[in-house]
């Protein structure tokens, strides 16, 4: 039992650093967004990427379902585009020997990788029912419930420059998603690189490294990292401090905060750190694996209010005010 | 969990507990051993001021320390890091990524993880040094040190000078052992005339020509300040003597004319005399002078007058190599010896091995037999 707990967490490092290798083939530079998302992927959540057009977003997803031989499907989000075609809906079917009858015909939801793109650009309606098969893994369409097998992730992106025709998530559904991984512009050297690689009579292609079971039975080992007491609780004064109306919270958060993160903020840090202490080789952990998740876990989760959006105040910032006030621990 | 990994860990980590409790020790201790330096201090000065180290000052000063050292331990005991805090300190200054507090908590648990928990944590644990966990002063305790040492050094040395003024007893002639001093002392006293102590004390005293440099009289006889020791001793004695200082300053007054000629023959040497002699014939004229002020002019007259009987002027006595060169053997042994025996007594006396109402007897005895008589 031993050697095999060992073996998993030691194939979890390998597939991880693997799986980043690859996509970095793809996908250049910012390798702290590509472990981002793998670390999305691995702790069974869901994604919300944001960056300006052009960035590599829709690739970066592409990429990692390529390389873990997942079924993926891509919604492209549209104000007309409704719920049922998201989750699927019943259509008549006409045979020989039953005649009419409704059979269910799903949706592109119903897969491994889900990207949906420019979430934003989509009604409330179908943005709830996106958001209702991340929370709940299953889809119910006339009173039929059908489950989505894992592994399961929707990676969601959205341009935070273009706002005209949009619909800006509620602070509710932005609550379901477990990071927010923020892509930004690549520098010079990663742009003559990205040139090199997009210009040239071959285009990198990501090679499939291993298949759905692997990708399922690597879930498992996270899940047994243990926290001790102390580190869980600097977890909680974390996220205690985001809140304005509490004793510890640093000024900038009572000036600039409407609302703190939600207890599955502090979910998505403990998850995500005990992925990071894994890869770290160890089966505990620590206080710098949590800062290390803290802010892809809480930045999309903190409510800002009118005074910060005026006088320019990112939840990033805040963020760091927040671990400045909780400290080393 | 196996016992034995829980042992382990809990073995390598008291390792640490051990050490952190000793760094607060001499943390605590640094601030408490500063205040008991102080303590030390105020006693010093109160020696200085009181001439003589007493009992009390020696039990105070040891008390302080003990009180210190008894105060810090109870100080590091008490603020010591309970063992999850040791754990916790462990992983942050040894950057163990919160290897032990982890194991603490899993320590009794029982499924595979933990115990690979336990094992990682004793591996990285008992590779950690417990000298890895310094001593470190506050900065109260580092400042409030240094005061109390400079204060210490400054307390110290002049009471180290004021002691240095009492003949050690190394530095007596051959003649030193108790039986011979005191036979070598007392020899003179026999063969001496009979002129009373006092009287003579009073003459010497009330020289007008003895009035400067005191100090060169005693460094002639012992290189040591005679006069004042005596004195000392004598003050210490206490006030009885007082009345034999006004009755000496009176004899001294009446018996002048006899030795204001010797006082005046050679008026260069008087000058070099007794200086406190000088202070006390102001004392005694006045009738008023204490009997440390009277003995010690007694002592460095008599010296100073035994020279002149003995052939030897003043002069030489008090001054430099040429003139020393012919003093009588006899006279400057009996002086050693009589500045040694001296010696010996102030230091019983300051230890208090004499009781307080011997002293008077002590100073008369040795007034009776100082050099000269």
């Amino acid at each position: 039992v031993t050697d095999h707990t060992i073996a998993q967490a030691a194939l979890f490092r390998d597939c991880f650093t693997q799986l980043r290798t690859e996509i970095a083939r793809v996908f250049v530079g910012q390798p702290s967004v590509v472990e981002q998302l793998l670390l999305c992927f691995f702790c069974q959540g869901h994604g919300l990427i944001e960056g300006a057009p052009g960035l590599g977003k829709t690739l970066l997803v592409r990429s990692l379902s390529e390389a873990l031989t997942l079924r993926f499907s891509r919604v492209q989000c549209t104000p007309d585009l409704m719920p049922a075609d998201v989750t699927g809906t019943n259509i008549i079917v006409d045979s020989a020997e039953n005649g009419h009858r409704f059979q269910f015909a799903p949706g592109p939801i119903f897969a491994n990788i889900v990207l949906a793109d420019e979430i934003n650009r989509a009604t409330p309606r179908t943005q709830s029912a996106f958001l209702e098969v991340m929370q709940e893994r299953h889809v119910t369409v006339f009173g039929t419930t059908y489950p989505i097998a894992p592994p399961f992730s929707v990676f969601a992106t959205q341009n935070p420059i273009e706002m005209e025709g949009t619909y800006p998530l509620p602070e509710a559904q932005l609550d379901r998603f477990f990071f927010k991984i923020a892509v930004a512009v690549p520098g010079i050297e990663d742009l003559a690189d990205i040139m090199t690689r997009t210009t040239g009579d071959e285009e990198p292609h990501v090679t499939a490294l291993f298949g759905a079971d692997v990708a399922q039975s690597l879930l498992v080992v996270i899940r047994q990292v243990k926290i001790a007491d102390p580190v869980l609780r600097y977890a909680l004064r974390i996220l205690h401090a985001t809140h304005p109306h509490v004793k510890d919270a640093p000024e900038r958060i009572r000036t600039y905060v409407r609302y703190g993160a939600s207890p599955r903020g502090a979910q998505a840090m403990v998850l995500a750190a005990k992925a990071v202490a894994l890869l770290a080789g160890r089966f505990h952990v620590s206080i710098e694996d949590l800062r290390q998740v803290v802010r892809p876990a809480l930045n999309h989760r903190i409510v800002r209010n009118f005074q910060a959006e005026i006088d320019q105040v990112s939840a990033e910032a805040l963020i760091g005010d927040v671990l400045e006030a909780v400290g080393e621990g | 969990m196996p016992a034995d990994g829980s042992t382990a860990f809990t073995t390598v980590l008291s390792r640490c507990h051990r050490r952190l409790r000793l760094v607060a020790f001499v943390r605590h201790g640094s601030i408490t051993g500063a205040i008991a330096l102080a303590i030390i201090d105020v006693v010093l000065l109160t020696v200085r001021h009181e001439g003589h180290v007493g009992n009390v000052a020696v039990a105070v000063s040891v008390a302080s320390i003990l009180l210190a050292v008894a105060a810090a331990y109870t100080l590091a005991v008490v603020s010591v890091p309970s063992v999850s805090a040791t754990a916790r300190i462990v992983d942050r200054e040894c950057g163990l990524h919160d290897r032990a507090t982890t194991a603490l908590q899993f320590l009794t648990a029982s499924d595979l993880v933990s115990r690979l928990i336990v094992a990682d944590a004793v591996y990285h644990v008992e590779r950690i040094p417990p000298s890895r966990f310094r001593f470190a002063m506050p900065a109260v305790g580092r400042w409030l040190g240094a005061v109390a040492v400079v204060a210490f050094i400054l307390a110290l040395t002049p009471l180290a000078r004021s002691t240095s003024r009492v003949p050690p007893l190394s530095n007596s002639s051959p003649t030193t052992s108790p039986g011979r001093a005191a036979e070598d002392v007392n020899r003179p006293t026999r063969r001496g005339a009979e002129p009373a102590v006092a009287a003579e004390t009073g003459r010497m005293a009330g020289d007008p020509g003895n009035r400067a440099h005191p100090a060169e009289v005693r460094s002639d006889v012992q290189g040591q300040p005679v006069g004042k020791v005596e004195g000392r001793l004598v003050d210490d004695a206490n006030k009885p003597t007082r009345e034999s200082g006004d009755t000496a300053g009176s004899r001294a007054t009446s018996s002048r004319p006899s030795g204001l000629p010797a006082g005046r023959s050679n008026p260069s040497s008087a000058e070099t005399g007794s200086s406190s002699g000088s202070q006390g014939s102001g004392d005694t004229a006045r009738g008023s002078g204490s009997a440390l002020s009277a003995s010690g002019r007694g002592a460095n007259g008599a010296v100073a007058e035994d020279s002149r009987h003995g052939g030897v002027g003043r002069s030489e006595l008090t001054s430099g190599p040429s003139r020393a060169a012919e003093p009588p053997a006899i006279a400057t042994r009996h002086t050693a010896a009589y500045a040694a025996a001296y010696g010996r007594a102030e230091s019983a006396t300051r230890r208090e091995t004499v009781p307080a109402n011997l002293r008077s007897y002590v100073r008369a005895y040795f007034l009776a037999i100082r050099p000269g008589q």
